[in-house]
């Protein structure tokens, strides 16, 4: 009757019961039961600190770069450019397969094809981006001629 | 819940008077406490079985700044890298040089909307998601969880992004 009205002590109480009356049960109630594992096997818990570094520092990266490409253009820079380009959208795409082309939705094979059809867009977009900076006008001086047309 | 009112009935049982409803109320107790663990595949695949409806959740969840500007930001982010892989997939195949079409698509008729309508098309999505970029980079710095920043800095955003894209439409 006393536990009707002492409400607001109510997780405390629920502690001391557990432990009281079936220590075991404790023991298991501290470990939590887990519904979700990582979207490829490759991807373990303590491999992803470096990529998540690697990914903020190419943010930081392309966030510089651009600025500089606009104010003093040149080749290196334009390749400089195309390379962070192609590699953040690159990262950004992965995440964006791995979340949402699941196997246990999509099925085993079209998770992993979407992974692998990323990788080859990803180096097609390096590639032709490449190829437009060494053929044509070069990135940042095609963005110029089209607000200045 | 449950396990107090479980208590409740046990420390009643100890004094209840009445033989019969101590009984039922020691015995219920006891039982209860069996808990099945399954692993994650056989929890899944037991309600596969049974055919248990999924619960509802993008259907019923209200629409809030903050989630709206993180499904924008993956969805600029999507559209800016197909937007340049279709521009830079078109520039492989296509015989002449980047200049010519230029030219070509700024004089035909209706040239001048069409350019400053695709410098807002290019620009609006490129500023958004790279204020929204700079916002994610101060949160993995550990600063501006609390509410009211995360709207003050979410309405920040789409504010300058539509101004940015504007300003660069007719400069």
């Amino acid at each position: 009757m006393a536990l009707l009205c002492g409400f607001r002590r109510l997780p405390c109480l629920q502690r001391s019961v557990v432990q009281v009356t079936a220590p075991w049960l404790s023991a298991r109630a501290a470990a939590p039961l887990s519904v979700s594992r990582p979207a490829l096997s490759s991807q373990l818990a303590e491999d992803h600190v470096k990529h998540w570094n690697a990914e903020r520092l190419l943010t930081v990266g392309l966030l510089g770069v651009l600025p500089v490409a606009f104010t003093f253009p040149s080749p290196a820079l334009d390749y400089a450019v195309a390379l962070s380009v192609a590699v953040h959208s690159h990262w950004g795409m992965e995440a964006i397969f791995a979340d949402y082309a699941r196997p246990k939705r999509v099925g085993v094979f079209l998770s992993k094809a979407a992974i692998g059809a990323n990788y080859f867009m990803s180096a097609f977009l390096l590639g032709a981006l490449f190829y437009f900076n060494y053929t044509d006008v070069g990135v940042v001086e095609a963005v110029k001629m089209l607000w200045r047309a | 819940m449950a396990l107090c009112l479980r208590l409740a009935s046990r420390s009643v049982a100890a004094n209840c008077s009445s033989r019969i409803l101590q009984k039922s109320l020691l015995t219920t107790s006891s039982r209860s406490w069996a808990i099945q663990q399954y692993s994650a595949e056989e929890w899944e695949r037991k309600n596969e079985k049974m055919g248990r409806p999924l619960s509802p959740h993008l259907t019923i969840y209200k629409f809030q700044l903050t989630s709206m500007l993180s499904i924008t930001h993956r969805a600029t982010g999507m559209g800016l890298h197909f937007g340049l892989l279709c521009f830079a997939g078109v520039m492989v195949l296509l015989p002449n040089s980047y200049p010519y079409y230029l030219t070509l698509l700024a004089g035909s008729g209706g040239g001048k909307a069409l350019l400053v309508a695709s410098k807002f098309i290019i620009s609006w999505p490129f500023f958004f998601h790279t204020f929204n970029g700079i916002r994610h980079l101060v949160w993995d710095m550990g600063k501006g969880f609390s509410i009211k920043t995360l709207y003050k800095s979410g309405y920040a955003v789409v504010g300058l992004s539509i101004l940015a894209a504007l300003v660069a439409a007719v400069v």
